[in-house]
């Protein structure tokens, strides 16, 4: 399959204040293809991708989604044009159903019946989403929660979804299930995947490729030869 | 005395007191309930909804045609304060209530520079009913059905229409709310105009029921901080409704058999204790289960 470039960054910099926390970043994800960002905690793998959604300013270089310029643009306008996140601590709203969680991913899609075709996709994928519609999200467990964050922003139809720590205070079994997921939709949705994580299970069994992150700086690219060695992948992740 | 007309006036009073109440804090329980701002000219925006009526009452327009204006000029007032200043002081509690206050200050003592100490009343519409001996006013009937059919209607904005759920979403997490694409500086200001209308609207609805004057506010402050306090802002609708309705229930036969200045005192006990007895107020409580 001839790939193209979905999202491309040059020497992104960014931080909090004066503290500069990510220094030089250029990462390149093709279509189709789940990239790890991995590296131990700290390292600026979460504000590297809150760079490149808008939540945090890029001090210096550019972020392209589909050769377009995106850079510090606000975050609603990157996500209206195809960038879907996952945060790290899922981000739900508790005092909202599930069903008012899918509803508010999908208004990103003006089109009613693509919006029910995600939603059946979505309710496929997460059956228990299903089955929990009309409960409110605070009552979900972490597992279930996690699921949620990942349906809301697949609601959207985005063209490449960033997953921030979604194996974080979830059940091992329900890890899998979420590696599983997200293998599924990416044949079924043709996506582009950012999943930064440090399970080095669910990064060797989802990620085609990876950035190991050390000080903010991207410090080596792990083939997927590398990233199936389990031990490798564990020394970059420090486990 | 019969028991009957007893009772339905009992009815009438409490329903009319927690009327009142919903009214007074129906604007107030959108922007302190929703978006966690202490708005001290509340009353202030209030008696400019008042003032809108009365004025065009004057004028020679019939009433209740003012009333869609007091809802326009509130959402007016409302845009142009958070875009002056609320939306600089979002995560500033302390300096929006310190600012929200000398704006009330400001808006009371322009009125009474402007209009003067007092604006012409408005004659209370409609007349009464008498039944069983007691005398019902009929536009206080209105003002239960327009407490009523207002609570609805923002029940079926926030529940059930998109701008609802955005808006409950942004409240809940502005930055969650913006990867999801939704603008949350129009959120908030949409808010904000929202919750200022309603004050507007209610003061205009009120407005026939006292004595316009440029610091009227005063009078409705402090039952609808009341009102939102002790309903809390886990869930504004039931809470006002809960804690309209219990206020209500207390100050009523208290009022009726001991007068109007006990029936106030025993709404202030009744707020105390339920504060003390629900500090996260009334809406946490579980009625059937889950909320």
């Amino acid at each position: 399959m001839n790939q193209s470039s979905v999202l491309t960054t040059q020497d992104v910099c960014s931080g909090y204040g004066t503290a500069t926390v990510v220094r030089d970043i250029s990462v390149d994800i093709l279509t189709n293809e789940i990239v790890g960002i991995i590296g131990r905690n700290g390292v600026g793998k979460s504000t590297f991708v809150k760079t490149l959604i808008g939540l945090i300013r890029a001090s210096n270089g550019k972020v392209t989604l589909f050769g377009n310029d995106i850079t510090n643009l606000q975050p609603e306008l990157i996500a209206r044009k195809g960038v879907g996140y996952v945060p790290q601590g899922r981000g739900i709203f508790p005092g909202m159903t599930v069903n008012e969680h899918l509803l508010l991913g999908g208004y990103l899609q003006r089109d009613s019946k693509k919006r029910s075709k995600f939603n059946k996709l979505i309710f496929d994928l997460f059956p228990i989403l299903h089955e929990r519609r009309s409960q409110m999200a605070g009552s979900l467990s972490g597992g279930q929660q996690e699921m949620l964050a990942i349906g809301r922003a697949l609601a959207g139809g985005p063209e490449i979804l960033i997953l921030d720590e979604p194996s974080e205070g979830v059940q091992p079994n329900i890890v899998g299930q979420i590696g599983e997921a997200i293998l599924n939709f990416r044949k079924q949705l043709n996506l582009s995947i950012i999943l930064i994580d440090q399970n080095a299970s669910l990064i060797s069994n989802t990620v085609d490729r990876a950035y190991a992150v050390e000080k903010g700086s991207v410090v080596a690219m792990l083939d997927s030869d590398a990233v199936r060695d389990e031990e490798k992948l564990s020394k970059v992740l420090s486990i | 005395m019969e028991i009957a007309p007893l009772i339905i006036s009992l009815v009438y009073q409490a329903l009319t007191a927690g009327a009142f109440l919903v009214l007074c804090s129906i604007g107030l329980m959108i922007v302190l309930g929703m978006m966690n701002i202490i708005n001290l000219a509340h009353g202030e925006i209030m008696m400019i909804g008042a003032y809108v009526a009365s004025l065009l009452v004057t004028e020679g327009l019939p009433f209740f045609l003012t009333l869609p204006f007091c809802f326009l000029v509130g959402v007016l007032v409302g845009l142009v304060i958070e875009f002056l200043f609320i939306r600089y002081l979002y995560s500033r509690i302390l300096s929006a209530l310190v600012l929200t206050w000398g704006l009330g200050l400001i808006i009371a003592q322009g009125a009474l520079l402007i209009y003067g100490p007092f604006l012409p009343s408005i004659k209370i519409p409609f007349g009464s009913i008498e039944y069983g001996g007691f005398t019902y006013s009929i536009y206080q009937l209105f003002l239960i059905f327009v407490a009523a059919l207002l609570v609805a209607l923002i029940y079926f904005i926030l529940q059930k229409t998109e701008l609802g759920l955005k808006a409950r979403a942004t409240m809940q997490n502005p930055e969650i709310a913006s990867t999801i694409g939704i603008n949350r500086k129009k959120m908030f200001s949409i808010t904000f105009a929202f919750g200022a209308g309603l004050a507007a609207l209610a003061g205009g609805v009120l407005a026939p029921t006292t004595t316009i004057a440029p610091f009227m506010g005063t009078q409705f402050v402090a039952p609808a901080f009341i009102t939102v306090v002790v309903g809390g802002a886990t869930n504004i609708i039931t809470g006002t409704l809960y804690s309209a309705g219990s206020l209500a229930a207390i100050r009523t036969p208290i009022g009726m058999y001991l007068g109007s200045f006990a029936g106030t005192v025993g709404l202030f006990f009744a707020a105390l204790i339920l504060i003390r007895l629900y500090p996260n107020g009334l809406a946490s409580i579980r009625l059937f289960g889950r909320r």
